[in-house]
């Protein structure tokens, strides 16, 4: 059975195989140069909020990893495991496998930071409340979705189950999106990308400190989840080559 | 080094409800003890939980690869002294 879906299973892997090669590339270095520069940025050249303090620039590392990891990484590996249910194409399992892996890691700073701004500035690390509660629970779920894809070893099985996990996880991300409106939260409404012009209300130095932070981390993103994307697909061929 | 830009924003509002003012005020009062020394060190712990988050997944990538390599190089050995 896996020897007859050998070929489907590596397709698009020649072009991977060579990234394969490689594995740290120029992308992702820039990517991480990037992300340097623009903290230096942050710390030493956007001025300072006069209420909150120090703690406020916290917002530059909290805000771009949740925008990403919500809307850039669970809910297209939400649609792309969907896509998977329909065609069967195992490269889309690989893009939602590593979609997921990177939404994780952006949904832990996303947990770990806020705690340190809410404590100068609500009193306490955390609050059981609507928005907290809510990516927590997205974040166990995502967990989950790569626990689960580690504990099925027969590889279609572990594409459509993980599959449905990815879209029951897309699910959470509207309801998520809509807990500062829907419910009275601590947790702060938008305040840059807004439709309201007038919840807008950074300053323009403070604002386009965050555009270049959310660019640089954008940047990462796509650079941590192409080099996860070649790593999956150089590990599957060499999962056939063993098996041949 | 730092300049200050007074920025009343929802961030405000939340934290006096956590004060118990549930009037949906616009501008809270100013907190003095946001300011302090401490606050500094929120950041930096904050920065310093990111980093070793980053660093950490790149690690796991970088060990991932290698162990890929070794692998490759492992059965290109075998395939070539068959």
């Amino acid at each position: 059975m896996a020897m007859a879906s050998a070929p489907s299973a590596v397709r698009g892997g020649a072009r991977d195989s060579r990234q394969a090669s490689g594995g740290f590339d120029w992308f992702l270095i820039v990517a991480i140069l990037g992300v340097v520069a623009v903290t230096v940025r942050v710390l030493l050249f956007t001025p300072m909020e006069l209420r909150q303090g120090l703690a406020q620039k916290i917002f530059y590392l909290h805000v771009p990893a949740a925008i990403l990891s919500l809307y850039f990484a669970v809910v297209p590996a939400s649609i792309v495991s969907g896509l998977y249910l329909w065609l069967k194409d195992p490269r889309l399992d690989r893009i939602a496998e590593s979609l997921a892996e990177v939404g994780v890691m952006f949904c832990t700073v996303v947990l770990c930071t806020g705690p340190f701004w809410g404590k100068p500035i609500w009193g306490t690390f955390w609050q059981w409340e609507a928005r907290l509660t809510s990516t927590l629970f997205l974040w166990f779920v995502l967990i989950g979705y790569l626990v689960l894809r580690g504990a099925v070893d027969q590889p279609e099985s572990r594409a459509r189950l993980s599959a449905v996990v990815a879209v029951m996880a897309g699910f959470l991300v509207p309801f998520i999106h809509l807990t500062v409106y829907m419910f009275n939260t601590l947790h702060p409404m938008p305040v840059v990308l807004t439709p309201n012009p007038m919840e807008q209300n950074l300053s323009p130095e403070m604002r386009q400190s965050f555009l270049w932070s959310l660019l640089a981390f954008f940047v990462l993103y796509c650079a941590l989840v192409r080099n996860r994307y070649a790593w999956a697909t150089a590990r599957d061929i060499q999962l056939l080559e063993d098996q041949a | 080094m730092y300049q200050t830009v007074p920025q009343p924003n929802a961030v405000q509002d939340s934290s006096s409800r956590l004060a118990g003012d549930t009037t949906t005020a616009t501008v809270a009062m100013p907190r003095p003890e946001m300011r302090t020394p401490e606050n500094g060190r929120y950041l930096q712990m904050g920065y310093l939980a990111a980093s070793i988050i980053y660093i950490s997944y790149l690690f796991i990538m970088y060990r991932r690869w290698s162990a890929l390599r070794s692998r490759q190089q492992q059965n290109g050995a075998t395939n070539s002294g068959r």
